[in-house]
Formats: structure tokens, C-alpha cells, sequence
């Protein structure tokens, strides 16, 4: 990857969390993260689409938690904006999301075959 | 359907796990394959034990092989973390010569397990991100394959496991003998083509690029084995079944089916691969897997008109094949 552009898009929109010591809680957050900049950087979306694609997921969070619900975490979010992102790319579809998951359902994400 | 991981899959340098039993003709098949002059650069992992080596000379002359033996014994009790590190030595090697070569044959012993090997392509990641298994293939001797089956459960493991079933020494019985040998072979693993060979002569197109772990390749049942019923001269520990329904079965509860089956019996659910109709969506969905380790993706779209039928096949050990029946039947959409 082209570190200046990813870089770059980093600075961007690189989203900002409550402790600054903890930018991901767990290893699935990362990972999530580092798709949405490496799919970006190779073109398969622009970053303003993301952030409009993303933004969505952050105002329907912000909407529950306002009406007194439990949001999504900010990955959770994340996530779900990726997997829109991508499906509405054509990168991936709801069926082919839905049918990975059911493996991962059965055996754990430590036992999934790549 | 755009997908991006099988672009990577096809990056990766494929591996063929060679097994049968002592004297099966496993050493003749592989000194043949390295001689056809088929264009594909294979490197051999040998794991000699108690058998005749590759014929190392043969080899040299021909120029295009690599050849790494393994002389640690047996793969499936010692020499997992050997597998790992030679195939990181050799994957080393392609990345400063790519053209050191294409692909990987691990010839194991006469008794080993084929499982383990396969698992180390899972359960490692620097492993499973460089390579990925094309097939498990099991020379079977069909002159000795009857006792060897009856005496030793390394044998039945490795005709429960093959993607493919190779049959040497066909011409040494007669048909009779060979018909009972292939039903019985069908029962132990229904999923398996079975294709003759001679001398260690076969195609090449027979051993290479079987997809046997691919989720894309078609689900194959032997033609019969549905039919047939349960009464028959050997009762052999490995076992396959097959589930079929015309009705759709329900996502969530083939997903708690196949969590409680795995929690049971992992150890003995040796391969199992299914295609099925889920209710509610388009694409059927296709899943494998090896042990406790599995995989699933959408598959291709149901056509207009067509039969949707969901088929799933298990191979295992003593499973409890009434009871698993049973519970598959609940999944059924209501």
C-alpha cells in the first residue's frame, strides 16, 4: 500500500475515541479498520463515500442512544457501515455475508477455514 | 458474484496430501508423477517410515523436482511443528525464486493420519495464508485393502478422509473382489470418486487441481449409497451418511445442530460438506469441514425451476448416525 495516500486518508477522517490510549478493544476492531483503509486506498470506494456511508451508521446510534436505548459500539458501527459499504460496491452481497457467518457461528472465529 | 477471497485462495501455492497404506503403491505413483513431463514444479515432503524413499537418483536426473525428505518419524504424533517449519523453509525458497516451484505433494507414512496434516493448513496462520490444500488423495490396494481395513483403523481414517480414492492393483483381483471393495469403500466414504490406477500410471489431471477443500466443487455422492441399507459382511468403525431434504431447512437451527454435533463428537466427525437451501434466501449455501474447523459461503443462485435440494454428507467414526439423522430432520424449515 501506498503509505502516503493511506496516510493521508488516515488524517482525514481517523475517528477520534474516548481514551486515547485504547484505539481498538479488541483484535476484530483493528482488523474491520484496516479493511475500510486498505479497500479505499485500492479505489474500491473514496473516502468521502465512506465517511457519508459511515455517518449514517454514527447518526442511528446517536438516535438510539438518545431515546434512551443501548447503541452500537463505535466498531460495531464501523462494521456495519463496512459490510454496507461493501455490499453496495458489489465486493460482497447479504447472502455471501450470511452464509460465512453461519460457520462462524458454529465454530468461533480461531476455527473458520480460510 | 464479485468475492474477493477466492482471488487470494488462487494465489496460494495448492498442497496434496498423498496417504495409503503400507505398500498401496503410494512411492510408485509419486516417482511417476515427478517423471510425466506435465510442466508443474512439484516439491516433495516425504515422511519415510519404514517404506522406500523416493527414488532420489530418478529424481536429479530430471531436473525440475525439488525434493526435502522428512526423517522425523511420524507426521501425525511428532512432527507437526516439523511440517510447519519445512513448508515455512520452503515457502522461504519460492519467495527469493518463485519459480522453485508450483506445488506441494506430502507423501505421509503407510499409518498416518491424514487429519492432523491437514489441520496444520488451518490451524496455522503463516501456513493458511501461503497455502492451501488442493486434496487428500488415498491410494488403496485392492488386493490387501480388505484386511488392511479390517485390521488397522489408520486405514479406514484414510479412505474417510480422501477427496479421492486411487485404486492400485485392480488387475491382481477379480471383478467380484473388486465390486464388494468398492462397496465397501463407498460406505466408509460416499463423497470420494474412486479411479484406478496402474502401476502408479494415472493422469496427472486425476491428481492435480481436485478442489477437494474448495467450497465451489460439487458435492458428490455416490450413486447407490442413498438406497442402499445397513446390513453388510463389514462393520467398519468409519462410517459416511448422507442427509437430504426438498424441503428448506432453517439457518439457526442447522447452525445449533452443527454446534452441539462439533462439541460432541469433533474428534470423530472426520470430513463433512454440505449444500443446502436455507429458507428465506437465494443462494444456496455451501459448507465443509474438517473436524472442528469449518467453512461456508453463499453459493450459486438457486435456478427457476429447479430442484432445490439440500444435500449434506458426514464422515466420521462411530457417530451416532440415527440420532444425527434424527435432529437434521427438525432443521427442516417449519
Amino acid at each position: 500500500m501506498d503509505s502516503n495516500s493511506s496516510s493521508r486518508l488516515l488524517c482525514k477522517s481517523l475517528p477520534v475515541r474516548d481514551d486515547p490510549n485504547v484505539a481498538f478493544a479488541e483484535p476484530w476492531e483493528a482488523k474491520a479498520f484496516a479493511i475500510v483503509v486498505k479497500l479505499a486506498d485500492a479505489g474500491r470506494f473514496t473516502w468521502q463515500e465512506w465517511v457519508e456511508c459511515f455517518s449514517k451508521e454514527v447518526a442511528a446510534a446517536t438516535a438510539v442512544e438518545a431515546a434512551g436505548g443501548v447503541p452500537k459500539t463505535y466498531y460495531e458501527q464501523w462494521l456495519d457501515a463496512a459490510e454496507r459499504m461493501m455490499t453496495e460496491k458489489g465486493l460482497t452481497s447479504k447472502e455471501q455475508i450470511a452464509a460465512r457467518r453461519f460457520a462462524l457461528g458454529v465454530t468461533g472465529v480461531a476455527h473458520v477455514l480460510k | 458474484m464479485t468475492t474477493l477471497a477466492p482471488v487470494a485462495a488462487s494465489r496460494k501455492v495448492p498442497v496434496t496430501i498423498l496417504t495409503g497404506f503400507l505398500g498401496a503403491g503410494k512411492t510408485t505413483l509419486l516417482n511417476r508423477i515427478l517423471r510425466e513431463r506435465h510442466g508443474e514444479r512439484i516439491a516433495v515432503i516425504e515422511n519415510e517410515f519404514g517404506e522406500q524413499g523416493i527414488d532420489n537418483d530418478l529424481i536429479i536426473d530430471s531436473g525440475a523436482e525439488q525434493i526435502v525428505e522428512m526423517n522425523n518419524g511420524c507426521i501425525c504424533c511428532t512432527v507437526r511443528g516439523d511440517l510447519v517449519r519445512i513448508l515455512g523453509e520452503l515457502r522461504q525458497r519460492r519467495e527469493s525464486k518463485p519459480e522453485a516451484f508450483d506445488r506441494v505433494i506430502i507423501e505421509t507414512t503407510g499409518l498416518a493420519d491424514p487429519g492432523p496434516v491437514a489441520q496444520t493448513f488451518f490451524i496455522d496462520e503463516d501456513i493458511s495464508a501461503y497455502y492451501a490444500i488442493d486434496a487428500i488423495l488415498t491410494v488403496v490396494d485392492a488386493k490387501h485393502a480388505s484386511e488392511q481395513l479390517d485390521a488397522f483403523h489408520e486405514a479406514q481414517e484414510q479412505v474417510g478422509f480422501a477427496d479421492r480414492i486411487l485404486l492400485s492393483k485392480t488387475d491382481l483381483v477379480s471383478s467380484d473382489e473388486l465390486t464388494d471393495l468398492r462397496a465397501r469403500l463407498v460406505r466408509i466414504n460416499a463423497r470420494a470418486p474412486m479411479k484406478p490406477v496402474h502401476f502408479g500410471e494415472t493422469p496427472i489431471a486425476d491428481i492435480i487441481n481436485v478442489g477437494g477443500f474448495s467450497l465451489d466443487s460439487i458435492l458428490e455422492i455416490e450413486p447407490g449409497f442413498l438406497d442402499e441399507e445397513d446390513h453388510h459382511e463389514h462393520n467398519d468403525d468409519v462410517k459416511s451418511f448422507a442427509f437430504t431434504s426438498s424441503r428448506p431447512l432453517d439457518a439457526a437451527r442447522l447452525q445449533a445442530f452443527f454446534r452441539d454435533t462439533i462439541a460432541e463428537h469433533a474428534r470423530d466427525l472426520m470430513r463433512y460438506k454440505g449444500v443446502v437451501e436455507f429458507a428465506g434466501f437465494d443462494h444456496s449455501v455451501v459448507f465443509q469441514g474438517v473436524h472442528m474447523m469449518m467453512a461456508s459461503d453463499a453459493g450459486r443462485i438457486w435456478s427457476e425451476g429447479e430442484v432445490r435440494e439440500s444435500r449434506l454428507v458426514f464422515i466420521g467414526r462411530n457417530l451416532p448416525k440415527d440420532a444425527l439423522l434424527a435432529r437434521l430432520e427438525r432443521c427442516v424449515a417449519s
